[in-house]
């Protein structure tokens, strides 16, 4: 579905982003595979999926919240490969914490990485697309940015900022052909729900249509559905992938 | 390959005839519903089989008609066709503002847009449960998230369609089936007529593409929330509609 596009994932390194790029490289994108800090692992990795999928995948490391290094990464992808059809927003860190007991230092970095980042990305990466008049930005939220739980006003604040951003960014880059849409993963196998208490975890279960966790390939599916052109008429949306949780309400 | 079966209600009309296309380029049989027989419908399922290799069956009964309804159901069944996939895509338009609307009409709209969604799932919900498997997508619109005068009819059975597709995901989402909906804005086709241009194009210009969509862009949102690349999402409404505020 995505032959002949280049994307560009953030948080490439596990969880949702490295499925992401699994599936994306089972539908022959070219990817730019992004993370922090260089690692080993990570390039054997991406280059074991690059083969077996028959794609090009290269890693590229920078601080999302660093603007000089997003800057110049974002022109280095933008002048290697022309164009650039995709962005996937994925970096993002987790901080779970009772209001009272939340630094404001903890909220500005849930701010920083997971919203700031996102829109500052967009920003850099947009104006490539804007020149091809064409693209899709996909940016990580989460159910937490929909319906509130307590502990989550540094991380459900920052996910509520970027569902709201990704509707502003869609009516503003539409009339460019620039699709921006979101995806709210709820209860995924992934490192993030590790450290969650058990009770948590029977809670969070008992209130699942669907009765299970969900597994990072099938949020993958929805960015991948997002990322293609089978979404060409969606945009300023945001895709819940939790199961049936939080559907509750009209 | 486990071929699924697929049942699209209003599979002659302007969006559902495409939806029907989709899932048969998918390889899913196809069970094709419409209100009347024509010979239209045969030459359309008769180009699915040729072109897709998959078959095609034939239920012909208006949505209002709960014996029409049940009986055709019964008879595809005895022919042991299996139905996985649910699309509830036929529907009406109409109503007017509602000092000027009989409560006649409004109750009409209702029947087809709300109640023959409800009675179809229920009818077929039963295998699925049997089965541990099944997805449901019903067709809502986005004038059932977006309130405009005139649409105590219309746009108040699609507000419904999405609230009830949410309680049904709830009841039935333990047996593994999902129900999901699909909000269209303003598509290709003849329903869309029934809007007058001018208001069309003020609605259009509050969006991020100010255009009308294909009915393939529909299809395509259908199909995904169909398939088991949407395994994880249930109780969800998808606005498919170019970015209407």
């Amino acid at each position: 579905m995505l032959t002949g596009k280049t994307a560009i994932i953030t948080g490439a390194n596990r969880g949702i982003g490295l499925e992401t790029v699994e599936v994306f490289a089972e539908h022959k994108a070219v990817i730019w595979a992004c993370a922090r800090t260089q690692s080993d692992a990570f390039e054997d990795k991406i280059a074991e999926i690059a083969k077996r999928n028959a794609t090009i995948i290269s890693p590229v490391y920078f601080d999302v919240t660093d603007k000089a290094a997003v800057k110049s990464a974002v022109n280095m992808m933008g002048k290697n490969t022309k164009p650039i059809d995709i962005l996937v927003n994925n970096a993002g860190i987790d901080a779970q914490a009772l209001f009272r007991m939340t630094s404001l230092e903890t909220v500005q970095e849930s701010l920083n990485v997971n919203f700031l980042s996102q829109v500052y990305l967009a920003q850099q990466v947009s104006r490539y697309m804007i020149k091809a008049k064409r693209g899709s930005i996909i940016n990580m939220a989460s159910v937490s940015g929909i319906v509130n739980s307590q502990g989550d006003i540094a991380y459900g604040s920052s996910k509520a900022a970027s569902i709201f951003s990704t509707k502003t960014m869609a009516l503003e880059l539409g009339s460019y052909g620039i699709r921006v849409n979101s995806v709210s993963p709820g209860f995924i196998a992934t490192d993030m729900w590790k450290d969650r208490k058990a009770e948590v975890y029977d809670k969070v279960l008992s209130e699942t249509p669907l009765g299970r966790q969900g597994i990072p390939r099938e949020v993958a599916n929805a960015i991948l559905f997002l990322a293609s052109d089978m979404s060409s008429y969606i945009t300023g949306q945001n895709i819940v992938v939790d199961g049936g949780r939080m559907s509750g309400r009209v | 390959m486990d071929r699924r079966t697929v049942l699209v209600t209003g599979s002659n009309g302007g969006i559902g005839r495409t939806i029907t296309e989709k899932f048969a380029e998918n390889g899913y049989h196809i069970v094709a519903h419409s209100r009347r027989n024509t010979e239209e419908i045969d030459g359309f399922l008769t180009n699915l089989q040729k072109k897709y290799g998959i078959n095609t069956y034939k239920v012909i009964f208006d949505v209002t008609d709960s014996c029409a309804m049940k009986s055709e159901i019964k008879r595809i069944r005895k022919e042991k066709v299996e139905i996985d996939t649910l699309v509830n895509c036929a529907g009406v338009a109409g109503g007017n503002l509602l000092a000027i609307t009989p409560m006649k009409e409004i109750r009409q709209i209702f029947d087809v847009n709300l109640f023959a969604y409800m009675e179809l799932a229920q009818l077929l919900i039963k295998p699925m449960i049997r089965k541990k498997r099944g997805s449901i997508v019903n067709i809502a619109s986005f004038e059932g998230i977006n309130l405009y005068p005139g649409n105590s009819a219309y746009g108040v059975s699609k507000a419904a369609v999405i609230a009830w597709t949410k309680v049904l995901a709830k009841e039935v989402g333990d047996f593994g089936i999902r129900v999901n909906a699909v909000a269209p804005g303003f598509v290709d086709t003849e329903m869309a007529r029934h809007t007058g241009e001018q208001e069309r194009n003020r609605m259009l210009e509050n969006s991020a593409f100010k255009r009308l969509a294909e009915p393939g862009e529909i299809a395509d949102a259908v199909y995904f929330l169909a398939s088991d690349n949407a395994s994880f999402i249930t109780g969800e409404v998808m606005r498919v509609d170019g970015g209407m505020i």
